[in-house]
């Protein structure tokens, strides 16, 4: 909250809120599952280079949704467990006047603790959305068609 | 010394009942039991340390509810074991086995999106009644754990899907309307938020979305909830009335009127079981299901606006009142698209899984 406070533009905020989200997300399981069964074809270099694209893609993602300086309203529901070891926090969100309805699914990520692992804007999945689309790439073109993807999306946002 | 000649019926008789009294107690206080909801495995009050009276469900010990493994490959179903027939000691008139310690059910396969099949605990213990049986259930209501394994890479692989036959003409829709947002909608956009600060605007969005009752009314009706459509009818109401107009919504101030569903003629279909059909780019509309575009005309049909040529009003009187709400739609339509497009690797699937995932959770509720 302090760091959206801070930024006064959305470059800004992606910057700020980096190393909050590193710290709360796990962007390895969200990088892997949304490649999908592809991902054991790729090789240790390829996979640490997606998920670094991947987790700057997600970032930006997730600040574009937010107005520097403007806060939302959070109120948290009663987190449900969906199978051991994972968790979904049901929040309403009332944000510029709008209400959304925003779920964050977590997880027991190994020696981390609790990480989110996907966030579901409206009903709408972030990584199912990414699934399809890179699973489209990978099925064209394998791990060197899925890094151009992304590649090429995150110097379209430059 | 000889002992009578029933001793050993005695004695088992005695252990019997024992055990038949101090087992669920000590069962019950001794261990956890959870049951499988909708929201996953959740724990069951137990009354004194018994369980809930009249309950069809099946209970298991937390022992038995699946750990997490690493890495998840799909479980093969373990052999399902029958229930082995109790045998009956000769000539013992029985201590009458607890209801709750019968023989477990056969094992249900439960279907994860990914079609992969997942054996239900094996080791089920305790069950309320045995008629009907969980397996005996409707799907509707069985149980149905949510158990996918964790780090299962196809977990999100059938999580959007969505009959796209018509791609090419659909992906070329999808550029002439990014054209038209692009060249005619968002400097539209923009006149129309420079012209109306924010708090207008959402004044001009409350008043047509509280017109608009009509449809969520009627759609509630048609999905059977009564309910619903009595509270979209006080929300109606009291922002036509305290809202002056539905220019404000004092409803907000309530949660009860503040969360009811949207309801549309789409979402109609889809509770009576209507699939998608087909993907289809409307042109300015954007993205629909073939269901969903023939929703579009019963939401048309049931929209005030839409009444006032029908109703005898001139076109001079329609266009100033339905303008100013097709440039909130335009408005509004441009968020949504943005909000799809802008961090996308293809910004055609992901509007595409964006509207589906949208569509079904609206199916959903």
């Amino acid at each position: 909250m302090e760091a959206a406070k801070k930024s006064s533009n959305t470059t800004e905020l992606t910057f700020a809120v980096r190393p909050i989200l590193v710290r709360t997300i796990s962007f390895d399981a969200m990088t892997r599952r949304a490649v999908g069964p592809g991902w054991k074809q790729f090789d240790d270099t390829e996979q640490k280079e997606t998920i670094g694209f991947f987790t700057t893609l997600i970032i930006r993602n997730y600040s574009s949704k937010f107005t520097p300086g403007e806060l939302p309203d959070i109120e948290y529901k009663a987190a449900a467990e969906t199978a051991p070891g994972r968790v979904e926090v049901a929040t309403a969100t009332l944000y510029q006047g709008s209400r959304y309805e925003i779920v964050y699914r977590l997880e027991q990520v190994d020696g981390k603790g609790w990480r989110v692992t996907d966030v579901v804007i409206e009903g709408v999945s972030m990584i199912a959305n990414y699934r399809g689309q890179l699973d489209a790439q990978f099925k064209s073109g394998g791990a060197g068609a899925v890094l151009g993807s992304l590649k090429k999306s995150i110097n379209s946002l430059k | 010394m000889t002992l009578p000649k029933h001793f050993h019926s005695i004695v088992v008789l005695f252990l019997g009942v024992i055990v038949s009294f101090l087992a669920p107690k000590a069962f019950a206080e001794s261990s956890r039991i959870y049951t499988y909801t909708t929201q996953g495995t959740v724990p069951v009050d137990l009354n004194k340390g018994r369980l809930p009276q009249n309950s069809y469900e099946t209970y298991y010990l937390e022992s038995d509810i699946p750990k997490p493994s690493r890495p998840a490959a799909t479980p093969k179903p373990k052999a399902t074991p029958k229930p082995k027939a109790t045998p009956k000691p000769k000539a013992t008139p029985k201590p009458k086995a607890d209801p709750r310690q019968k023989p477990e059910p056969t094992p249900q396969v439960i279907s994860t999106p990914k079609a992969t099949t997942i054996p239900k605990p094996a080791s089920i213990t305790v069950t309320k009644k045995s008629s009907p049986s969980p397996a005996a259930r409707p799907p509707q209501s069985s149980p149905k754990p949510a158990v996918p394994p964790v780090d299962d890479l196809d977990e999100y692989g059938d999580a959007v899907k969505v009959a796209d036959p018509i791609q090419p003409v659909n992906r070329g829709m999808f550029w002439v309307n990014h054209q038209l947002y692009t060249f005619i909608a968002r400097p539209l956009s923009k006149v129309y938020r420079t012209i109306l600060p924010k708090p207008v605007r959402t004044a001009v969005h409350n008043v047509y979305d509280n017109v608009e009752y009509p449809v969520r009314a009627m759609n509630h009706l048609l999905q059977g909830q009564p309910g619903r459509a009595d509270l979209e009818t006080r929300k109606f109401l009291l922002n036509s009335t305290a809202g002056v107009g539905g220019i404000f919504k004092p409803s907000d101030h309530f949660p009860s009127l503040a969360e009811i569903p949207d309801a549309d003629t789409g979402q109609t279909f889809a509770k009576w079981g209507i699939g998608h059909g087909a993907y289809v780019v409307l042109p300015v509309i954007g993205p629909r299901s073939v269901r969903d575009t023939v929703g579009l005309a019963g939401d048309v049909a049931l929209n005030p606006l839409t009444w006032v040529p029908i109703g005898g009003g001139a076109q001079a009187i329609a266009i100033p009142i339905s303008a100013p709400n097709a440039v909130r739609n335009v408005d509004s339509r441009l968020e949504v698209y943005d909000a799809a497009t802008e961090n996308a690797v293809d910004p055609y699937i992901s509007l595409r899984s964006s509207y589906i995932q949208y569509r079904e959770k609206a199916a959903s509720k």
